[in-house]
């Protein structure tokens, strides 16, 4: 089912989808001289940004940076029942692979994350397929199609004057039942042009995954690449696939709560012992854990597949502006250099 | 807030062991009245007082600081206190520009041998205290942002 | 007279490809230009062959002199702004770095950089210490003020504007890591023992972390804006300690990181020392 929609028609349309959902779509939002877009619960349509990536990820909705799993006395809480779905408007393609990574690491057979999956079952995503390609991002690079969302009851896309919408699920067809048929070949046409635009751009990756790890792990490379690492958490904390997270108890006037907030490998205290000890003392090895643990223990984990949906925001974010793609063909280069070597001698 | 009755704030004070807190002593034992809200922590110099202590005691729910040591000059460490007088300046500036008033963060000396004065300074400081009110705590409008994301995820 | 970038560059090669010839230094610290963001990113230049690299424009804005605490015990040249050399002067102050350990190649007459705003406020426009110079001094002094946006506001509506900011932090910690004043071996976050602020991303810590983080700065922030600029969530974290500059400035006439023999705020007094605020 392909339908189109004006847009300056959208309030009205979404309007209908609040009934049912809390619908949270990228907005923009200004932060002093700063001018962001992210996902918020959507007050006024207008403020709906769809022609740029939105500043953070959707993970936030999944695996919030502060979760509380209850307190000393009660024992861990269960979720409120009877809220509405949220209904996220607009993923692109690279934020819904960062969910399908995430999936196995939090719905494992032997032990299910309740609270990831909780709230997973209660949202439901529109993707967006990305009709140009954003500032520093690299998903086709790693075999993920940019036009495409997989696994999703509905794929949007955006021309500038109107939204397609492509409906896969049945039960949420009544939505779209009184807009008009889209034309196919007319957005065949479109993603055409668009495909086009991104291969003119992309850059090519030729990586072995998972990464060789004996080969890798003691490279010179890693110190280069990470001279200029500041050790702050922006890469981590804005990465849609980054899922580290700690345990604590909080203590309140009421009583003592026990909360579950983000971390990062990229903090010394990440990785330090009660006892003093260190084992990544410095920040070569963290840097060299985040690359490592996203291109070589994750794909060696999970069927080869990287974690990492290449959206390019620890790279637009990194307040010294260090680039992932950089060190990944550094490590490409490397490994073809010793591949080299080791044939011709 | 300002202006409520019933208000009885909780005021730490931070006394250095050498003179205010021998002035307190002195109040005491020469039965002068003094408010009880103070609560005292003893301190071997007022230049040993880290202002992170200061602020925390903001996040744990204090409604105002007192800090006394010796007087300058008096220092049982010969110059703690002209040390800590720095610093005290400096983080009232920064609490009070940060918005938080300046009646709740109170430094003053006190010698061994006022006990007199001590019991006035207490006296002073809850008054200044109760005219601003109880101390909200820097989270009085919630967590804003984040909120909304943690209760619409579940 | 209109600043020769392409100029500048040039010579920050120059003098860094016959420093790492000569084996003055084992590595220069200096700034090129992204392969694929094309945006300027700090890097450290081991091969002559690489020093040409190098480049200097006013997209320059990081801190270098942070990267100089990584590499005691060997040479390391540095391309500094006036603001690079002032914070090198605080760190020989507290004897953090050795003089005969960095070779500083000092850039004269600093422009400022195009994003920072902190640059309006600077009057350092030529480098405290410098080894090597590329143009010429500024000759005329730069009249410039702390700026106060904030100085109109109620002390309510200070509170709540800073409520406002410091709820967006993430606790990320980009502004302690571009701080070439946080060179902690152990910052007061990471500490359990005690535990100085808490690990939830709250509003309540988020303002204690803020206010013990410009507490910190005080006496030693020279005013450069690397904090602001690094911060992902454009939160305005450097009134703080701006104002603290400002008092600073106006109690004790004092200005960090312009004299190495100079101590810190708070490493001296002064017998009459203000006691402006104190109950008497």
């Amino acid at each position: 089912m392909l339908k189109v929609l004006a847009k300056s028609e959208l309030g009205q349309f979404l309007d209908k989808l609040k009934q049912e959902f809390r619908v949270v779509a990228p907005v923009r939002r200004q932060y002093g001289k700063k001018e962001r877009v992210e996902y918020h619960p959507v007050e006024n349509s207008e403020e709906i940004i769809l022609d740029s990536q939105p500043d953070t990820p959707p993970k936030k909705f999944f695996l919030p940076q502060n979760e509380r799993l209850g307190d000393e006395l009660e024992g861990e809480t269960d979720l409120e029942e009877g809220e509405k779905e949220t209904l996220i408007f607009g993923v692109r393609s690279c934020d819904l692979k960062a969910v399908e990574i995430l999936k196995p690491v939090f719905l494992d057979d032997d032990f299910t994350d309740t609270y990831f999956q909780k709230k997973l079952e209660k949202t439901v995503m529109f993707g967006l397929g990305c009709s140009s390609r954003q500032e520093n991002c690299f998903c086709d690079s790693l075999e993920i199609n940019p036009l495409e969302g997989k696994n999703v009851p509905v794929n949007m896309y955006d021309d500038g004057e109107k939204i397609w919408f492509a409906v896969r699920d049945k039960e949420l067809e009544k939505f779209f039942a009184d807009l008009p048929d889209g034309d196919a070949e007319e957005l065949e046409e479109k993603k055409g042009k668009w495909q086009e635009e991104f291969e003119k751009t992309a850059i090519t990756l030729d990586l072995p995954l998972p990464f060789p790890e004996l080969k890798t792990f003691e490279a010179p490379f890693w110190h280069k690449v990470s001279a200029n690492c500041l050790g702050c958490g922006v890469c981590t904390y804005y990465c849609p696939t980054c899922f580290c997270f700690g345990f604590f108890w909080e203590k309140h006037p009421e009583g003592i709560d026990r909360w579950r907030t983000w971390d990062s490998c990229m903090f010394p205290l990440f990785t330090k012992h009660g006892g003093g000890h260190n084992p990544r003392e410095t920040q070569k090895q963290r840097t060299r854990q985040r690359i490592m643990h996203k291109f070589s223990y994750h794909p060696q984990n999970f069927d080869g597949v990287p974690a990492c949906s290449g959206c390019g925001r620890c790279i637009s974010q990194c307040p010294v502006n260090i680039d992932l793609r950089v060190i990944l063909r550094t490590v490409e280069k490397y490994l073809k250099e010793e591949e080299g070597v080791k044939s011709s001698g | 807030m300002a202006g409520n009755e019933n208000f009885e704030p909780k005021i730490l004070a931070f006394l250095c062991n050498w003179c205010s807190y021998a002035a307190a002593d002195l109040a005491g034992s020469s039965r002068m009245q003094y408010p009880p809200q103070i609560r005292v922590i003893r301190v071997p110099c007022s230049g040993r007082i880290d202002p992170f202590l200061l602020i925390r005691a903001f996040n744990s729910g204090a409604d105002g600081i007192l800090v006394s040591g010796c007087h300058p000059g008096d220092c049982h460490y010969l110059d703690g206190n002209y040390y800590a007088r720095r610093r005290f300046l400096m983080l009232k500036e920064l609490m009070q520009y940060a918005g938080i008033a300046e009646e709740r963060v109170n430094f003053t000396w006190c010698s061994a041998s006022e006990g007199k004065r001590f019991a006035a300074i207490v006296d002073r400081v809850v008054e200044r205290i109760k005219a601003v009110g109880p101390w909200e705590g820097f989270d009085s409008r919630g967590f804003i942002r984040r909120e909304e994301e943690v209760a619409g995820g579940n | 007279m209109e600043t020769n970038y392409s100029e500048i560059s040039k010579k920050i090669q120059e003098i860094s490809r016959k420093l790492l010839e000569e084996g003055r230094v084992d590595r220069v610290i200096g700034f090129e230009r992204g392969e694929f963001t094309g945006e300027m990113t700090p890097v450290l230049v081991t091969d002559p062959e690489e020093a040409e690299n190098l480049l200097f424009n006013p997209e320059c804005e990081m801190m270098l002199a942070k990267y100089l605490l990584d590499y005691g015990g060997s040479t390391t040249g540095i391309v500094a702004k006036p603001c690079d050399t002032r914070a090198i002067t605080v760190y020989l102050a507290e004897e953090l770095i050795k003089r005969d350990e960095i070779v500083i190649i000092g850039i004269n007459d600093c422009q400022g950089l195009e994003e920072n705003e902190a640059c309006d406020e600077c009057g350092v426009r030529n480098p405290v210490v410098a080894d090597e110079e590329i143009g010429q001094p500024r000759q005329e002094p730069v009249e410039t003020d702390i700026k106060d946006d904030l100085k109109d506001m109620s002390l309510g509506e200070r509170f709540a504007y800073f409520q406002e900011e410091f709820s967006r932090c993430i606790r990320c910690y980009a502004c302690r890591e571009a701080c070439f004043v946080c060179s902690c071996e152990e910052c007061f976050v990471d500490s359990n023992q005690p535990q100085w602020v808490g690990f939830s991303v709250g509003l309540r810590d988020n303002f204690t972390f803020h206010l013990m983080r410009a507490m910190h700065m005080a006496g030693r922030c020279i005013n450069c804006g690397a904090c602001e600029l690094a911060c992902p969530e454009a939160i305005n974290m450097r009134a703080l300690t701006r104002n603290l500059y400002r008092v600073a400035q106006e109690v004790y006439e004092f200005e960090p990181g312009l004299d190495p023999e100079e101590k810190t705020l708070f490493a001296t007094y002064r017998l009459n020392d203000s006691e402006q605020g104190f109950l008497d």
